[in-house]
């Protein structure tokens, strides 16, 4: 693995070919030269390792011993990369070892080099941490060098401030070296640079933000996306992989819930090579909110564009120009005009497909044959014109970041390596002629850059710069000078970036996204899987033109990837590049942040940061290595449009409450909403009737997100719910009925299948099977029954003759069953149950009546039903957890069967798994009248209460030392008992109590909260 | 006699050859579309020095020559030379898109100052067909040119 700092522009090098030819006469001697002493099977340095303490003031020095070779054995296109070379051979080891301790190493560091005499000699340093498989601490591996401009040696520093001390593996590669010019090691305590001056610190509050995925099926190959909105409809578009989605946000509630559709185009959901997506709304009036999707192809890329979020697409001619090998980018905006209003470079606006002229300009841009070429459509993106080349490889990189136009019609794009800077191509002739303007502080990159532009022009530049941070900078003159140039991870201790992404809003405001790992190394973002940091998405907003920026982690306590974030492209280990080259930044109409990104660590172990491996570390081993969709959408604080700011004390915005009916219970759960920036205290929960009075049903604290209201019997209430905090009530939710959710123990019980209607072959609404339902409604007797209710499409009388509706089904114990409502040749109405021997080529079995159905068995014809009800016992006597399986619907009538459901080959998953009769039993009603008090010993808390219900099998105590929240359980008592004391207590301590109920069927809801102070 | 005759034809033979027009080649400086990286490197070694690889098999090449400065080699997955581009001087011995290959054949945009000139070569016997693209905002002399296999787009 050769690092990338080849100088640019410089001639005379020596190049690793050459060197090669020149080595392999020295390698072929060190072989006579090894071979006359003999080889090792391994062979370290000599000597072999040292020890460097904080307070040596002389050097550790050794040699190398190793016999060369390199690049000679190393594969084409794998230049003797450390894993691949032999230890004694290629390579060779010193074991330095750091003693005292880390806080003994505050302001120094130790400097390690290897120094050799001839430019045509080439060595790479690696220092592991351990031993050389352990983590890769530094390394160092320039490349060519020229005998007039020597480069002969390569040096690192170790910190063990910060990476400890103890062992540590000095491994040297022979790139191209032999004996004949051996290296010489040494081991040196300097001390530590001083940090670079802190960036100015921001009086702003950090802006909030809330994560979305969408559900499984959408977004899960979602690498490299990007994104838009459409500021006329508020839909965000985002595309990743195959998938376009339209995402849509209902800011009635907060945060708002989202809802996620694939609205991919025919041409860009066929094959996927470097997605794009982009809604013309960045910038100017002009915007026209139309959204380009293209996947990158060999002529011209599979392009199209909609103005209505994919509901319907325009195919378009795609680039126009061979779209390359790599990074296509879509951008567009308003033209760059002369002062007489006429178009710069002669540009002319021609009718789209429609008739209709574009405003806008659209530009596609890529690389290939070693140029980034630049096309400009004329109509809205339906054609292209000519390509016309950025750059050159020899003046840039051939990647580049994506294309942003400025209200002016300025085009910018960015390029993370021109001349070992990083920097913008900036055409203000809407594309025809092309400069290259690179922000001088900067260094190389391995992540693309990115631009911002704020509504004034000013230019807002984010880059992962050389060194790994995230810097940023700012130019009002369209990036000939650049001022304000800092660090904006460095209030997070953010020491690794890859991906930026930015955006503007105001000419002062601009947002800028970054994956961020407070882990320092390059190896972070190499090809280590061994990187032992954590990976979150940081958003750094700014309010005052880039003076000072305000950094937020958007993903806590949720990484988007632990360990390597592979920036190697294909050349990246196995499950290191999942979240591929980069991620995208938008703004909505309303200045909200909208940040695009690949989530790799969604699991519950990988968030939690479970050891998977137990290596002692958490790395790639421990990643998920997933790409789910991800969109972080701003709920709170400034946004990028002052006109859009909440007012200053804001009060909370309105939860999203559901409600769910259960039995005779409403279960009811809110978010917690944007807070204003001021902490929620509390929650209140309304319930009314529609047209009727409306009462405060309970008040919460604001760690409580839910309730169950357990008197919600006897009228159709619907529910409401507030947030306060110290700025007082927000807005309400909005008024929810409960939904019903099916239960065994209620209603028809679980939908097991359902059928189409209308396919009865004699079309007798009364055979047309809709759905089969089954139940275990309570039985206060404890007797074990089971409920089967058939849907018919209109069951009338009378019941057609000698006709069985007959559901089959094999039983807890294997063996077949089935009940059914039958008429004879009068028409006379039977319910009866019997075994069924299924045929094994799934033709019709054999059933044998056994009996009659029990009481209750029943057919409706205002409901079109037919319930029948039978006894455990007569079907196996199947118990809770039992399973009936295979489960088909037949109607025959005399010898033909008009309609049937799940027959031709029964699926065995069709079925239903009893829970019990007791598990429907009603909860009971909740305990009141909480009383605590001290008891006789210091250390006691009596409590009592009253019990209110006859069902109970157990009381709960629960205690917490708040009241609002923290509670966890302490007793389980049995039925009908109302005290219990406490003498796990500390004294002087306040204690809050509550107690609930319970039994089989759930437990109820809680008592009054009882406090007490100990004594 | 004989003599003369053979020095007129000669001089008849070299007349009509310069003013032949130049045929599109698929190599550039020894470069030739379809040649090993191995061999590529070996010819690019004896002209000049490797500056920088870039991702996708590509490299940027500075080379001793009086009117080209730099080699873009692209290679195939194969490590075959998928592509070349010359860099122009700008500074020194100029080319003309006519010295790449005869203008008549090629073809032509000219909007605002980029000049683009592409030939297309078709396959034939067992030879792939290949493009040749000469870029430049004079009117008369490139700046760069390229040659690049038709068969394949490396999009990988």
């Amino acid at each position: 693995m050769r690092h990338n700092s080849f100088r640019f522009g410089t001639s005379g090098r020596f190049s690793r070919e050459s060197r090669r030819v020149l080595i392999a006469a020295g390698f072929m001697l060190a072989l006579l030269a090894a071979a006359s002493f003999g080889f090792h099977s391994t062979r370290a340095s000599s000597p072999a390792g040292g020890t460097i303490n904080p307070t040596a003031t002389t050097p550790v020095t050794w040699v190398g011993t190793a016999t060369g070779g390199g690049a000679i054995n190393a594969p084409l296109g794998l230049i003797a990369p450390e894993d691949l070379c032999q230890e004694g051979l290629t390579c060779d080891t010193y074991t330095l070892t750091v003693g005292g301790t880390a806080a003994d190493w505050s302001g120094k560091q130790i400097r390690v080099k290897i120094e050799w005499l001839l430019p045509v000699t080439d060595f790479d340093l690696y220092i592991h941490k351990d031993s050389n498989s352990g983590p890769l601490v530094a390394s160092s591996g320039r490349g060519a060098t020229s005998p007039t401009d020597p480069l002969t040696w390569e040096d690192t520093t170790i910190d063990p401030a910060i990476t400890g001390v103890g062992v540590y593996t000095v491994r040297a590669v022979y790139y191209a070296a032999t004996l004949a010019d051996q290296y010489r090691g040494s081991a040196t305590i300097e001390s530590k640079p001083a940090a670079p001056p802190a960036p100015p610190p921001s009086t702003e509050t950090a802006p909030r933000y809330q994560n979305y995925q969408p559900p499984p099926g959408l977004g899960d190959s979602a690498g490299e996306p990007t994104m838009g909105v459409n500021w006329n409809s508020g839909a965000a578009m985002f595309i990743a992989g195959l998938q376009t989605l339209r995402v849509k946000f209902d800011d009635t509630a907060s945060p708002a819930p989202a809802t996620w559709e694939d609205v991919s185009a025919s041409n860009t959901s066929l094959r996927t090579l470097d997605p794009i997506l982009f809604t013309d709304s960045d910038a100017g009036a002009s915007r026209t909110n139309r959204t380009f999707v293209s996947q990158l192809a060999g002529k011209a890329s599979l392009m199209s564009f909609t103005d209505d979020d994919g509901a319907t697409w325009t195919i378009s001619q795609g680039s126009g120009i061979n779209s390359g090998v790599d990074h296509q980018t879509v951008g567009g905006g308003p033209y760059a005009r002369n002062p007489d209003g006429s178009l710069k470079g002669g540009a002319v606006q021609l009718p789209g497909p429609n008739g209709q002229t574009y405003p806008n300009a659209v530009y596609y841009a890529s690389q290939d044959i070693g140029l980034a070429e630049i096309a400009r459509s004329d109509n809205g993106g339906f054609t292209f014109g000519v390509a016309i080349p950025m750059w050159t490889l020899a003046q840039c990189n051939g990647l580049h970041g994506h294309i942003k136009v400025a209200p002016d019609g300025t085009i910018y794009v960015p390029n993370k390596s021109c001349g070992e800077k990083q920097g913008v191509a900036v055409s203000e002739d809407n594309g025809l002629s092309w400069t290259i303007r690179t922000v001088e502080e900067s260094t190389s990159g391995d992540t693309d850059p990115s631009v911002g532009i704020g509504s004034d022009g000013t230019v807002y530049f984010g880059y992962a710069d050389g060194d790994g941070h995230a810097r940023v900078a700012v130019s009002r003159n369209r990036g000939a000078t650049w001022e304000h140039v800092q660090d904006v991870g460095a209030a997070q201790g953010v020491q690794n970036t890859v991906f930026p992404a930015v955006i503007a809003g105001d000419g002062n405001r601009a947002a800028y996204f970054f994956l961020g790992s407070t882990t320092p190394g390059a190896n972070g973002r190499q090809t280590d899987r061994s990187f032992p940091g954590a990976w979150y998405g940081y958003i750094a907003t700014t309010y005052d033109g880039g003076v000072t920026w305000v950094t937020a982690n958007a993903t806590p306590n949720d990484p988007v990837q632990r360990g390597v974030v592979c920036t190697s492209g294909t050349t990246c280990p196995d499950g290191t590049r999942n979240l591929l080259d980069f991620n995208d930044l938008t703004v909505d109409k309303q200045g909200r942040v909208l940040a695009a990104y690949a989530d790799g660590c969604v699991s519950s172990d990988c968030i939690r940061g479970v050891d998977r491996n137990g290596d002692g570390r958490l790395d790639s081993n421990d990643n998920d290595g997933t790409e789910k969709a991800t969109i972080i959408r701003q709920t709170g604080g400034k946004r990028l449009f002052a006109a859009f700011d909440p007012p200053v004390n804001a009060k909370p915005e309105p939860p999203l409450l559901l409600a769910t009916k259960d039995g005779d219970a409403v279960n009811l759960v809110w978010s917690i909403p944007e807070d204003g920036g001021s902490p929620i205290t509390g929650y209140r929960l309304f319930r009314g009737v529609e047209g009727g009075s409306e009462s405060l049903l309970a008040s919460f604290g604001p760690e409580v997100n839910s309730h169950t209201d357990n008197e919600a019997t006897g009228g159709n209430f619907y529910y409401r719910v507030t947030a306060s905090n110290a700025n007082g009530e927000g807005a309400s939710s909005s008024r929810v009925f409960p939904t019903v959710s099916e239960s065994p123990c209620t209603g028809l019980g679980l939908t097991i299948m359902t059928d189409a209607a209308g396919d009865s072959l004699d079309q007798i609404a009364g055979h047309d099977i809709r759905s089969l339902h089954i139940g275990e409604p309570f039985s206060a007797d404890g007797s074990q029954k089971l409920v089967f209710t058939l849907k018919m499409t209109d069951l009338a009388d009378p019941l057609t003759p000698n006709t069985q509706w007959r559901v089959y089904f094999t039983g807890a114990n294997g063996n077949g069953y089935f009940v059914d409502m039958s008429t004879d040749l009068l028409g006379a109405v039977s319910f009866r149950y019997g075994t069924y021997i299924h045929n094994a080529d799934n033709t019709a079995g054999t059933s044998t009546i056994v009996g009659n159905l029990d009481a209750g068995s029943s057919y409706n014809t205002q409901t079109d039903t037919i319930k029948l009800v039978v006894s455990n016992s007569k079907i196996g006597n199947p118990q809770a957890g039992g399973r009936l399986s295979r489960m088909f619907v037949r109607v025959p009538v005399v010898a033909v069967v008009p309609d049937n459901a799940n027959y031709a080959s029964p699926n065995p998953a069709v079925g239903y798994t009893l829970i019990g009769n007791a598990a429907c039993q009603a909860r009971p009603a909740a305990p009141s009248a909480l009383v605590a008090v001290g008891g006789q010993g210091k250390g006691t808390v009596i409590l009592n209460w009253s019990d209110n219900s006859n069902n109970e099998d157990n009381f709960f105590v629960e205690r917490s030392t708040s009241m609002s929240g923290g509670y966890i359980q302490i007793a389980t008592l049995g039925a009908n008992v109302r005290t219990y004391t406490d003498n796990t207590v500390f004294r002087k301590t306040t204690y809050f109590y509550r107690v609930r109920s319970g039994n089989a069927g759930g437990k109820s809801s809680y008592s009054n909260v009882a406090s007490v102070k100990t004594k | 006699m004989k003599r003369t005759i053979s020095v007129f034809l000669l001089l008849t033979l070299s007349v009509l050859a310069s003013a032949a027009p130049v045929r599109p080649r698929p190599e550039i400086m020894g470069i030739s579309l379809d040649m090993s990286r191995d061999a590529a490197r070996a010819r690019l070694n004896a002209i000049g020095n490797l500056e920088k690889e870039e991702r996708k098999r590509q490299e940027v090449w500075a080379v001793k020559d009086a009117r080209i400065s730099h080699l873009l080699v692209g290679y195939d997955k194969d490590n075959r030379v998928r592509y070349v581009t010359a860099i122009a001087r700008t500074d020194g011995q100029r080319i003309r898109y006519q010295d790449v290959a005869d203008l008549k054949s090629a073809q032509q945009s000219h909007i605002q100052g980029n000049h683009k000139f592409t030939w297309q070569v078709a396959a034939r016997r067992g030879h792939t067909g290949y493009i040749l693209v000469a870029h430049g905002h004079d009117p008369q002399y490139l700046e760069t040119y390229s040659v690049k296999k038709l068969d394949q787009e490396e999009i990988d």
